[in-house]
């Protein structure tokens, strides 16, 4: 096995970032040597060691909360039984190609290959929105796996000019007045 | 006054905005009332956390039920076959059964209609006309905006002429406007250019603190859920009701109204408990207060108030499409609450002969939820997917334009012959059509949303110009008029078969109007109120 | 949300006139009619007559608000001037007796709910001016009080206090001391006397008596604690500097230091906000005389480090993320009550709760808003005292203060929280914004919650419920 979810735990952010993106080669041929293609229930699945460094090279974001890695994981899983595999193709890819951050990634000819780059989305929005899968307006049924509400990365970008619905940001009436960006927006 | 031979002078139905309003004004003036809920009560903070833990809903997008109790005794209205659909239209409102109803996940806008809206059918050939006239009804308006403290603005017209304060009122709105932001500032001026007045939406926000309400602070999640409690909600008058005496039974589903051997009266509200028990109630009074939907299923239930055949018939709902546009300036949607101003340029008129009223109301929302969606579903990822939600989260701009139905007696809910509910009771069959009216609002509004892109230099980012969707405002269905061959209620809220039963909905509105019907609502049932007590 | 206990802050009079009255010379004597009825007015502000000898809704200054007290529920009397139901027949001398002795001018004796043993200090000069304005500045209130004083034995007996008057009561009007600056007497008369400080924050022997060179030590008021107020050396308030103590009286905030709530926060809505700024910039010096170096008293850590700078709103901060992780663990923990909607009595975890019901205003990392409009978890005073009463109290009856600044108001969570619920909470905060766990538990929170005499809704009844006579059928 390589690093589970307990020893990641204790990774600080700090070593997380240290080893991060640089170690992903490293550690996705680890983990692809030790082919994982067996069956993992959404409950027993082990979250891939370079799966916290792959969503930041495909984020972009190098401050992922670590504690809710293997939560993003189990979503994914839980809507796509064959995310796993899905998964293993795109960081075989990655690493094959050596992309190293977003940049190359971005530059590297994966964005065009719909199906790799589909499973880079999904990982992405799954960051992104805390949740995996579609809302659904008048249903409680497959309703969308959750992750996370305070924090879903799509705040982030506005979090100086809006709010994260439910949070207050200050007094009443501060509405009145544009954000203080609104010249360079 | 109170008897032993009655469980209480009055039996209200229902712990919603309007049944708890009712309940508390009887309740202070003396008089025994008990209230009966079929949903349970849970405080403000179970539901907040709930919504930040079911990834099913966003202030702007998703199921409005979901963060909210569903129990299978009181079933919240998207369970399925709770309502189904055999018409063209669908309509399936969000609904909720718990102490406080449905305004726990309102929007908060408190209208008053205008006085033409009274007489649609002498001044413009169409619909009915009300059996009362605004200044019947201006009292009791004044009387819910103060148990409600309703925000508002003095100075404005709200019948979207851009004329004089109107409609007429006997005293200031009770709260004053939360102040515009700049979203709304900047658009104000710039439908001004277009002949567009742009009014604050009145409201049951706190401005200031209101009675044990804080002030709104913006945290722009009106719906599902205001999470400090600035904005009213029902569950305010039922403790209300309570503290001033009256018994509220929670977990308890009415199921009968029991008539006397002469047919004439009510003589008991029967009720079950999760258990199966069934429990039977006496009062001088019964008002039924349980939603423009569940009321009418009571009374068919019950073969009560029905001489006219007009129980569950002339079903009403603000249908509407809706405009999403990326404007060419940063204007910032989502500081400050979810929703503040109107264009009331269709809100009344001589074209109401023609087609019906249109409200386009413009929302306030943090997009984030929805332009993220739309973002990655391009593949957009990375850097960019931050610059460019950014960019079009200053830009986003969402309304949605209501339009005026008129009562179809067709458009009915009856009896489910499939479904039933925990109790085995049936459920509820919704046939649905927007009549030619409604329909010929469509063109207008695909004026106006050609006008308003051009105004704002704006992008589509989506417009629905072809399905109806529902605002949840249901009305009509046990509809009030002075012909007891036509109409279920009198005036007063009275039901014209059983002279001690009274019901208070919006459901017994005969006219839609074009703006949210609670304030509406709460002033029918008020007044009801008021008459009861002179005779119990 | 009234009814604080016996001394809760039954302010009957008084209050040192605008500015530097103490200061002026006899001559102001001859000040004009308005004059006189401008200072007796602000005296009775200062003095927070109003507080108690107004009900809630109730007419101003017409009485009838009850006081809770271990002996009974204690009424305040109509002060206006009407003749059949106040004090419009009495005389300046009357007046000045039942003001400064709790001798009624019927002869009666008043209870110590009315802080005489406070006013007892007034000034001749003062009583007349508060005398003057009650006669011709108040409008006469026609009605009676309604509810009347009955106290348990032998406290029924007004004569007793005759007896804790001769042992207790000191008749030393105020006058400024030798040596005394102009500044110190004015805060001393104004804390000691017109604004009655002691009345809360003096502890109390068994005869309620204020215990003598125990001065402003701090003490209970109903379920609040009123804590010591010294600012000399080694006093509580030592490292506030003097403009946070004035704008505290002031507007009852002060950025990472304390809010106002309960009791004080009533002193400042109805009383504190409206004194000048000489007024109050006198009560801090007086209060900076107070220290405590003598007394054993643990030294007071400097100024901590400010935190304002660190507001930043957004929840990708260590704190944030490690609340958000508590309250993870707390539902992996016990998911059932988390995942049921219905359920909110089994909720237990504090952290959770905190995120849920506290931390829409407060921030999850407690640091309240960049604005101050929701004030820092993190530095306040609440969470550091070791004595839980005054968090408890705040998160039951929440916070409704109207100070110069502006409204405060926090929900009260009476009805929404249990006892354990509250316990998890106020541990939660104490644990991790405050440094160290408050010792608290359900009992001490019931006991508290009796105190909180706001009128309380009854619990929904359960289906069924006997209690209204139902009559059950048979399906």
């Amino acid at each position: 096995m390589g690093l589970g979810i307990y020893q990641m735990k204790r990774l600080t952010r700090r070593t997380v970032l240290a080893c991060g993106v640089a170690c992903l080669p490293a550690m996705a041929l680890f983990r692809a040597s030790h082919g994982s293609g067996r069956a993992q229930s959404v409950h027993h699945a082990a979250l891939p060691p370079d799966f916290l460094a792959l969503s930041q090279l495909l984020t972009g974001h190098d401050d992922l909360d670590t504690s809710i890695a293997l939560r993003v994981w189990e979503a994914l899983l839980g809507k796509d039984p064959e995310f796993s595999g899905r998964y293993e193709r795109l960081a075989r890819a990655v690493v094959a190609r050596r992309l190293r951050d977003h940049a190359a990634y971005r530059a590297s000819d994966l964005p065009r290959d719909a199906l790799l780059h589909g499973t880079a989305v999904a990982i992405v929005g799954a960051w992104y929105l805390g949740r995996v899968g579609p809302m659904k307006p008048r249903s409680e049924t497959d309703t969308p796996a959750f992750i996370t509400y305070e924090g879903a990365l799509m705040w982030r970008p506005t979090i100086d000019a809006t709010v994260i619905p439910t949070y207050a940001r200050g007094g009443p009436g501060f509405w009145a007045e544009p954000p203080a960006t609104l010249q360079t927006d | 006054m109170t008897s032993t031979q009655y469980d209480a002078d009055v039996i209200v139905v229902g712990s919603g905005v309007i049944g708890s309003l009712a309940a508390t004004h009887l309740a202070r003036n003396g008089k025994s009332v008990i209230m009966i809920e079929a949903g349970t009560r849970v405080p403000r903070w179970k539901i907040v956390d709930s919504f930040r833990e079911c990834g099913n809903v966003s202030t702007d997008a998703g199921n409005r039920n979901q963060p909210y109790p569903n129990e299978p005794w009181a079933p919240s209205s998207f369970v399925p076959g709770y309502i189904t659909n055999s018409g063209p239209i669908e309509y399936v409102p969000g609904m909720l059964r718990m102490v406080g109803g449905t305004t726990w996940h309102w929007g908060g806008a408190c209208w008053r209609l205008l006085p033409n809206d009274f007489r649609l059918r002498s001044l413009y050939g169409v619909g009915r006309d009300w059996p009362l006239s605004y200044d019947d009804l201006e009292p009791f308006y004044h009387q819910a905006e103060r148990e409600m403290g309703v925000s508002g603005d003095d100075s404005a017209d709200y019948s979207g002429h851009g004329g004089a304060p109107f409609p007429p009122r006997q005293a200031p709105f009770p709260v004053r406007p939360q102040a515009f932001s700049y979203f709304n500032k900047r658009l104000r001026e710039i439908l001004a250019e277009g002949g567009y007045p742009y009014t604050y939406q009145p409201n049951g926000r706190a401005t200031d603190p209101y009675d044990e309400r804080p002030a709104c602070v913006g945290n722009n999640n009106c719906s599902p859920i205001c999470p400090i409690g600035a904005q009213y909600s029902g569950d305010r008058h039922a403790t209300r009701a309570e503290r001033a005496g009256a018994r509220l039974i929670t977990d308890a589903t009415v199921y009968r109204l029991e008539k006397t051997p002469d047919g004439r009266k009510i003589a008991a509200v029967h009720y079950f408990t999760p258990e199966r028990t069934s429990v039977r109630l006496t009062a001088r009074y019964v008002l039924v207060a349980a939603h423009a939907l569940e009321t009418p299923r009571l009374l068919l239930l019950s073969d009560v108030a029905n001489a006219s055949g007009m129980v569950g018939r002339n079903l009403m709902d603000h249908n509407a499409f809706s405009l999403m546009m990326i404007t060419d300036e940063p204007m910032w949607s989502g500081r400050g609450p979810v929703q503040q101003g109107d264009i009331l340029k269709w809100r009344d008129g001589a074209f109401r002969r023609e087609h019906g009223a249109i409200r386009h109301e413009v929302g306030n929302f943090v997009g984030n939820v929805q332009i993220t969606e739309r973002l990655l579903s391009q593949g957009l990822i990375g850097p960019a997917l931050d610059e460019a939600i950014r960019h079009m989260a200053a830009r986003w701009l969402f309304m949605g334009s209501n339009v005026e139905m008129l009562p179809e007696p067709t458009n009915r809910m009856t009896l489910s012959r499939v479904n039933r509910d925990f109790y085995g009771l049936p459920l509820m069959n919704i046939h649905y059509d927007v009549n030619d009216y409604a329909r010929a609002t469509r063109a207008v509004i695909r004026n106006d949303y050609a006008d308003f892109l051009r105004l704002m230099k704006g992008e589509v980012f989506e417009q629905n110009l072809s399905v109806w969707e529902n605002r949840d405002h249901p009305m009509g269905t046990v509809i009030m008029g002075s012909d007891p061959r036509d109409s279920v209620v009198n005036h007063e809220g009275r039901t014209h078969d059983h002279d001690n039963l009274f019901l208070a909905t919006t459901g017994v509105m005969p006219a839609a109007s074009v703006v949210n019907p609670t304030l509406t609502g709460c002033a029918l049932s008020l007044r009801s109120a008021s008459i009861i007590l002179r005779e119990v | 949300m009234r009814g604080y206990g016996l001394f809760r802050r039954c302010r009957f009079l008084l209050g040192g006139l605008a500015t530097g009255m103490f200061a002026a010379a006899p001559g102001a004597a001859h000040a004009s009619e308005d004059a006189l009825l401008a200072r007796g007015a602000y005296l009775a502000r200062a003095a927070d007559c109003v507080a108690c000898h107004t009900r809630p809704g109730g007419p101003v200054f017409g009485g009838g608000y009850g006081i809770q007290s271990p002996m009974g529920v204690i009424y305040s009397s109509n002060i206006t001037p009407s003749i059949r139901y106040g004090i419009g027949r009495w005389s300046e001398a009357g007046f000045a007796r039942a003001v400064r002795e709790g001798l009624s001018s019927d002869g009666r004796h008043l209870y110590p709910a009315m802080p005489y043993d406070s006013y007892s200090g007034l000034t001749d000069r003062d009583i007349h001016a508060l005398y003057i304005y009650m006669r011709q500045g108040v409008a006469a209130v026609e009605q009676p009080v309604g509810a009347e004083t009955r106290l348990r034995f032998p406290y029924n007996f007004r004569g007793l206090m005759g007896v804790w008057n001769w042992l207790f009561l000191d008749r030393t009007r105020f006058a400024p001391r030798p040596a005394e600056t102009e500044r110190a007497a004015r805060g001393r008369y104004l804390v000691e006397t017109i604004a009655h400080c002691g009345t809360c924050h003096t502890p109390r022997n068994f005869m309620m008596a204020a215990k003598r060179g125990k001065a402003l030590s701090g003490a209970r008021v109903g379920g609040w604690f009123a804590p010591d107020i010294a600012a000399g050396r080694n006093g509580p308030l030592a490292s506030w500097r003097d403009e946070e103590i004035d704008a505290y009286l002031r507007n009852g905030h002060v950025r990472d230091r304390a809010v106002a709530a309960g009791p004080m926060g009533e002193a400042v809505e109805h009383s504190l906000r409206y004194l000048t700024d000489d007024d109050l910039a006198a009560i801090t010096y007086y209060l900076r005389l107070i220290d405590r170096s003598g007394s054993g008293a643990i030294p007071v850590e400097p100024r901590r480090k400010t935190i304002s700078g660190e507001r930043e709103y957004g929840f990708s901060s260590a704190g944030s993320e490690a609340v958000l992780a508590m309250a993870r663990r707390e539902r992996a923990a016990n998911p059932g009550p988390y995942a049921d909607r219905r359920d909110y009595r089994s909720v237990a975890g504090g952290a959770a709760l905190y995120r849920a019901a506290c931390a829409s205003c407060h921030q999850l990392d407690g640091s309240g808003t960049q604005d101050d409009y929701y004030p820092a978890l993190r530095e306040s005073t609440i969470l550091r005292g070791g004595k839980p009463d005054n968090l408890v109290m705040t998160i039951l009856a929440g916070v409704h203060r109207n100070g110069a600044d502006g409204l405060a108001a926090m929900p009260a969570f009476r009805q929404d929280l249990s006892d354990a619920q509250i316990v998890a909470i106020v541990r939660f905060l104490s644990r991790t914004f405050g440094g160290r766990e408050m010792a608290v538990d359900s009992a001490q929170v019931a006991a508290l919650r009796r105190l909180d005499t706001a009128d309380f809704a009854a619990q929904a009844l359960p289906s069924g419920s006997r209690a209204l006579n139902t009559r059950p059928e048979r399906p």
